[in-house]
């Protein structure tokens, strides 16, 4: 089966796919919040970590728990706990980031039965010197915990090579979308996504397997019909159907700044002689999300139009999660940014599921004026 | 529910002195710039006030200049609102964040309502709710001045008390750089101790509550906060909560209740929708109060492994001496590691909420469940679950904390009075509960 269509049975059969690797292994499997969580110690374990995430489907469970008016992606995520669907998780962790999904957390421990959990403090002033020290420090607390919890020590060895595999996979994901710079790309935005998303539900060293193998093909792999070139970003976006609307109506997703895209995986951590130092370096390197983007420079700002120019976008669609304030924020400041760069953008508010009709409209009149040059 | 009793009530002394205090407050933001004294801009300054002590007086602009008297026209505080949404500003975002960014774009920030000016050297947030500091980075950036944030981190460890620590020295001393003024340790010193002596006595004046009839209800207790907010790093703040801790103890001592009398008595839960204040006095209609809430993050507490919340005590009552600018600031994180209930990181509300219910012998709980908080509104769904399962009679009301169009007054109103109806209080002849008592200020 070609690497492609591999992410793709993966991203459709997550828990399938966990649960056949748990009883393969006889590993752990630790479920978590947010890509701010250093998943790399977890790997150097034995532990498959596994990103929890919504299925994009209504649901009324987590009404008694979750306020309506927080994101539905937040509310979907713990809807999936309730519903049994991460059942086979023996962990879940979570990194201070954003209170909607810090809820989803808390409710998390409440109501679905686990038997290890951590919140990682993640510091929040990422542009200061002073957080790297800080978030090594709580990775020195993590890795103790997990070793109580997996009951035996995690070795500075075992840190090297799963530090070695996850910047193996980031740097081979980074290769596939150098190769979306180009005027026909071999992968289209939905392939891109499933690949990202794939790489957070497998274990590593089978992606970094799969992604190799996607390189090859994609040599030989005709590119796509050219289309408006777009970049998308925003808060997290797992919606692939959405992704594919936007792209059967003539956009070319050809970049994008999501924590289920460039946010997850950009960036290595450096080689230095203290190896969670390195990992720290590397998640404060990382382009950040809204809540942590304090510096005076906006780092994120600057990272979206370098990544809009660089693979030649002529518009971006901005996901906002309804009641997602961490973006909200940010949009005003990003738009103008763009619009300076002659990049402008769209805004399409979604919730778990997406107003098909309405947002068609939108599209295609952007669309149109992208294509005319307006 | 109680019979109903009358209890002996009275107005507080301690009135006139808050009214000082807050032309005092204005008269240090309007006269900063004429004085040479620094203008620091943060949007609540809940967090971390002293450590600016070391540079003399400031001005501390934070809620806005307008802020109250926009709580208090509708009209114009829905208008300012809409300026911030029409520069792309969502209008689910936290709606004091929303109003403070319309006071921003209408320039109304620096500008006095008696015609003077402030321009903040710069802003500074502790980093506690998401909201308060992306909105602090707006404002940093609208002024062209630097945006300084501390991260108050939720866990003292080893790692997080040196990083908090180190990061509030590196503050003070690019303050130092950035003014040119020097810090005198000593004068930060004994701002750090009168920010803790604040916030320990403020949690104990809120533990008087425990007394039946209870000495105030969360209306009193919102408007004594407000010397909190922005004085409790002077002495004039320390002295005002000592005068209004011996006032109220004499209060309990006397069985001078808040309201007259106390058919029932609740809590209210999360932030109140500060331009219908008066809801915090709709319980008296039935002769019953709301003892506080939300109110009671501004305190000093000791958290007990069951819940339990206890006011701590003072440096001084601990024999604790701040002899350096080191010392100083590790008291400071000490204060916000350990003592405050963390509006943020809320996996422990529930059952705190529970033990405190206990505790202060309530009937019943209302909670606001604010359309655009991130920060206090966190848990607030569990809270309600814990409490109702618990047996105790718990409702909610949904709407906003600054946001008009998001409150419906007469449903939340009637919900309330049903509420507190079907738990068997009945509205009393001579309704206590409207008007305005002197000195009530949101
Ligand atoms: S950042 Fe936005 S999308 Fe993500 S959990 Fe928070 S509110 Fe939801
Ligand atoms: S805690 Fe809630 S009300 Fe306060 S600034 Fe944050 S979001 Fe707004």
């Amino acid at each position: 089966m070609k690497a492609l269509e591999q992410f793709h049975q993966v991203v459709v059969g997550r828990h399938q796919y966990a649960k056949e690797w748990k009883s393969r292994t006889g590993g752990k499997a630790m479920g978590y919040l947010c890509t701010y969580v250093p998943e790399e110690v977890a790997y150097a374990a034995g532990v498959l970590p596994v990103r929890i995430m919504g299925s994009h489907q209504p649901q009324s469970v987590t009404d008694n728990y979750v306020f309506s008016m927080w994101c539905a992606y937040c509310r979907d995520c713990l809807a999936q706990g309730l519903l049994g669907r991460y059942d086979y998780l023996d962990g879940i962790a979570y990194a201070q980031t954003c209170q909607h999904i810090r809820q989803t957390f808390d409710s998390w421990l409440e109501h679905v039965p686990i038997r290890f959990s951590y919140d990682m403090y993640m510091p929040s002033s990422l542009h200061l010197p002073l957080a790297v020290d800080c978030l090594s420090g709580e990775l020195r607390d993590f890795q103790k915990a997990l070793e109580g919890w997996v009951g035996r020590s995690i070795s500075n060895s075992d840190l090297e090579r799963a530090v070695e595999t996850y910047n193996t996979n980031r740097r081979l994901m980074t290769q596939v979308y150098e190769l979306r710079r180009g005027t026909a790309p071999p992968i289209n935005g939905v392939e891109a996504m499933e690949m990202v998303l794939a790489s957070m539900f497998m274990d590593k060293e089978e992606h970094n397997g799969l992604l190799r193998q996607a390189l090859t093909e994609m040599e030989g792999r005709q590119g796509q019909k050219p289309g408006v070139r777009l970049m998308l970003l925003g808060s997290e976006n797992d919606d692939t159907d959405l992704v594919g609307f936007v792209e059967s109506m003539g956009g070319q997703i050809v970049v994008d700044d999501h924590c289920t895209g460039t946010r997850y995986f950009w960036g290595e951590a450096p080689a230095g002689d203290d190896i969670l130092t390195a990992i720290a370096q590397r998640y404060v390197d990382r382009p950040p999300c809204p809540i942590k983007d304090l510096s005076a420079d906006r780092k994120r700002l600057h990272h979206v139009v370098n990544l809009a120019r660089e693979y030649g976008a002529k518009g971006a669609i901005i996901i906002l999660e309804k009641f997602c304030d961490p973006h909200e924020y940010d949009i005003p400041p990003i738009q103008n940014a763009l619009r300076e760069a002659d990049i402008p953008t769209l805004m399409l508010e979604v919730d778990a599921t997406i107003p098909v009709g309405q947002f068609r409209t939108r599209i295609e009149a952007f669309l149109e004026m992208l294509e005319a040059g307006v | 529910m109680k019979p109903l009793t009358e209890f002996p009530t009275r107005p507080f002394d301690c009135w006139p002195k808050a009214k000082e205090l807050r032309r005092m407050r204005n008269k240090l933001l309007w006269s900063a710039e004429e004085r040479g004294d620094l203008v620091i801009q943060g949007l609540l300054l809940e967090g971390l006030i002293s450590l600016f002590s070391g540079f003399g007086k400031f001005g501390d602009p934070s809620f806005g200049p307008h802020y109250n008297q926009l709580l208090e026209n509708h009209e114009a505080l829905i208008k300012t609102m809409e300026i911030a949404e029409a520069k792309g500003f969502g209008r689910d975002l936290c709606s004091s964040m929303l109003c403070h960014l319309g006071q921003l774009y209408s320039g109304s920030t620096t500008a006095s309502p008696k015609g003077g000016t402030a321009n903040p050297n710069f802003v500074f947030q502790s980093y506690d709710c998401p909201s308060m500091v992306k909105t602090g980075q707006l404002y940093a950036e609208y002024f062209g001045i630097p945006h300084v944030t501390v991260d108050v981190p939720y866990r003292d460890t080893e790692h997080t008390r040196s990083y908090f620590v180190q990061r509030m020295l590196d503050v003070i001393e690019w303050t130092e750089k950035f003014t040119g003024k020097t810090c005198d340790d000593e004068s930060l010193a004994e701002g750090v101790e009168n920010e803790w002596e604040c916030f320990v006595l403020w949690a104990r004046l809120c533990e008087e509550q425990k007394a039946v009839p209870a000495p105030m209800d969360m209306r009193h207790l919102q408007s004594l906060r407000v010397p909190w907010a922005n004085l409790r790093h002077k002495n004039e703040g320390v002295e005002f909560y000592r005068m209004v801790l011996d006032e109220v103890r004499d209060r309990v001592a006397q069985g001078i209740s808040a309201r007259g009398y106390e058919t029932g008595r609740f809590f209210h839960d999360g932030i109140p929708p500060f331009f219908f204040i008066d809801i915090l006095k709709m319980p008296a209609q039935y002769g019953a109060v709301f003892l506080g809430g939300q109110t009671f993050d501004g305190g000093a507490w000791v958290k007990h492994e069951n819940g339990s919340w206890e006011p701590g005590q003072t440096l001084k009552e601990r024999g604790i001496e701040l002899r350096s600018r080191e010392e100083a600031v590790d008291a400071l994180a000490d204060l916000y590691l350990n003592y405050r209930p963390h509006m943020c990181y809320t996996a422990h509300r529930p059952a705190a909420h529970l033990k405190r219910v206990d505790e202060y012998s309530v009937d019943g709980v209302v909670v606001h469940l604010d359309h655009g908080c991130n920060g206090i509104q966190t848990g607030m769904m569990e809270v309600k679950r814990v409490l109702q399962e618990n047996g105790v009679p718990t409702t909610t009301y949904e709407g906003s904390q600054c946001d008009p169009r998001d409150l419906s007054e007469t449903q939340v109103r009637d919900q309330l009075e049903s509420f507190f109806e079907n738990l068997g209080l009945t509205k009393i002849i001579g309704e206590t509960g409207g008007g305005k008592e002197e000195g009530e200020n949101p």
